[in-house]
């Protein structure tokens, strides 16, 4: 489905150089360049909003032309044929492809990605140890919005430090990745799933942790990790995300509550051991 | 047309020695002479500098940089022909180092459902565990700060791993038929054109599939 933008200013497009027979110009009042992205998730591959490092197939119906590209983003390709690729930054970006005869262009919105979304794994156990007050989950990291694809991003969660009172007092100013360690590895991409975003090739290990004691009863507590995460395009620089919460609770039952950007999971002492990773 | 072709690559100085097929010279493969040796083209040599970068770092979007480099090499741009013909075997032997480098370290047994993990939960000692990442040295226990420092290790090389042969393995479905398509787009059924695409597999193409495809490109078509 054609959606581009055509342009017939191109002086060898006037009257006078139309329906010419035998020669080096051709019939052309107008030329078209159709998109589409290099994903098929989302469905609407002609859409024209496309994600920060997302690829976009281009062909222009005019032959043998030159392609240019204004606004943050990498166009490669010749001929008919085009590839764009959306550098890091949002805004408009446009392609124009000049050949013999015409000269056309397409213009695209690129969109950084607005929250991470995170919810446990699906069919997944929840990490419990009978008796205890401990609780937590294997979670799944998704960049929204869903309408467009983040595939080529990377993303990884920066280090930091937790608050902590009460039953995890001990765990007070722990840190959520090695001391001297300031962020993770950098995570792939996945296709995007509508209604959800653009899943990262990860599981989060999501847990309180347990810092022993007896009970019940237990003392009430809550710890803490302000979460960041960021993203980069083509092994460029990272951006930074909104910062969230990664949040453990314990009350006097010893009822646990793990939660991490909205998502929530909660087990008591008595339920049975649940093990998605080892001891 | 052979010996007109290696008349002209001396004409233009082509610094690039050319053993023959399947032999390496010295301990360097013709692989290596492609990635780390002189060009004529100064938009091949900065491919092959990213090929050359991607062999030592390991860092995958190197790939996709040469790739673009190589894109924007147009033949017809060259007003001399023996300038046009060696810059035309330089784009060959760019295109399929890129693919050979790829073929070299993507893995066949690579499971992309075996993700990484974040993070590591340290080990349960009696009835107390530190939340996932908590540094080693809060483990009291020496066997079991080892265990975890092991599988700390072990899962940095995962996810490295992970990333690697992600990208490596959609750049070969993205790149590779932009290789074929040089191949077919630039090369005529004439016997000097054809010999120069087969030799220049032979040389650089240890992936049997991959030469197939490769030489079929440039094929008188049936």
């Amino acid at each position: 489905m054609p959606n581009g933008d055509s342009d017939s200013s191109n002086p060898l497009d006037s009257p006078d150089s139309t329906g010419s027979t035998g020669g080096a110009t051709r019939n052309c009042t107008t030329c078209t360049i159709t998109s589409q992205t290099a994903v098929s998730a989302p469905p609407d591959r002609a859409r024209t909003t496309i994600g920060v490092g997302e690829e976009v197939d281009l062909t222009c119906s005019d032959s043998s032309v030159g392609w240019s590209v204004t606004g943050d983003a990498v166009l490669s390709g010749s001929g008919t044929s085009a590839t764009l690729q959306a550098g890091s930054t949002a805004g408009a970006v446009t392609a124009t492809a000049t050949g013999p005869t015409c000269t056309c262009s397409i213009s695209f919105t690129v969109i950084t990605p607005s929250n991470p979304f995170m919810e446990p794994k699906n069919g997944a156990d929840l990490k419990h140890h009978n008796g205890r007050p401990d609780c937590g989950y294997l979670g799944e990291f998704y960049l929204q919005p869903d309408t467009v694809s983040f595939k080529n991003l990377e993303v990884r969660e920066k280090n930091s430090k937790c608050a902590a009172d009460g039953f995890y007092k001990n765990f007070n100013n722990t840190s959520h990745q090695p001391e001297g360690q300031t962020e993770s590895a950098w995570f792939t991409m996945n296709d995007c799933i509508t209604g959800k975003g653009t899943p990262a090739n990860l599981d989060d290990t999501i847990y309180s942790g347990d810092p022993g004691g007896a009970g019940p009863p237990f003392e009430a507590g809550t710890m803490t990790f302000p979460i960041v995460w960021e993203y980069r395009v083509r092994g460029g620089a990272a951006t930074a995300l909104n910062q969230f919460e990664q949040k453990h609770v314990v009350d006097a039952t010893g009822k646990c509550t793990t939660s991490k950007d909205g998502a929530s999971a909660s087990r008591v002492p008595g339920d049975p051991d649940g093990n998605p990773w080892p001891d | 047309m052979r010996s007109r072709w290696l008349a002209s690559a001396a004409i233009v100085g082509l610094a690039l020695a050319v053993p023959a097929a399947g032999q390496t010279s010295g301990r360097k493969t013709y692989l290596d002479k492609v990635i780390n040796g002189k060009h004529m083209s100064e938009t091949t040599a900065r491919a092959a500098a990213q090929l050359a970068e991607f062999e030592q770092k390991k860092e995958p979007q190197c790939l996709q940089a040469a790739s673009e480099l190589l894109e924007t090499i147009d033949l017809a741009k060259e007003k001399d022909a023996m300038k046009r013909l060696t810059l035309r075997r330089e784009t060959l032997e760019t295109w399929l180092a890129l693919v050979a480098l790829i073929d070299r370290n993507l893995d066949p047994n690579f499971n992309p459902q075996d993700v990484p993990s974040t993070g590591v939960a340290p080990p349960r000692v009696g009835n107390v565990s530190y939340p996932p990442g908590a540094d080693p040295k809060l483990i009291a226990d020496p066997q079991a700060r080892a265990r975890y420092e092991a599988a700390l290790k072990q899962n940095k090389e995962k996810a490295e791993n992970y990333r690697i042969q992600t990208w490596l393995k959609r750049f070969d479905e993205s790149l590779s038929p932009k290789a074929e398509r040089f191949v077919r787009m630039s090369y005529t059924t004439v016997p000097g054109d054809q010999r120069e695409v087969n030799e220049t597999v032979k040389k650089l193409i240890k992936n049997p599939q991959r030469a197939s495809t490769l030489t079929r490109a440039a094929a008188p078509k049936q």
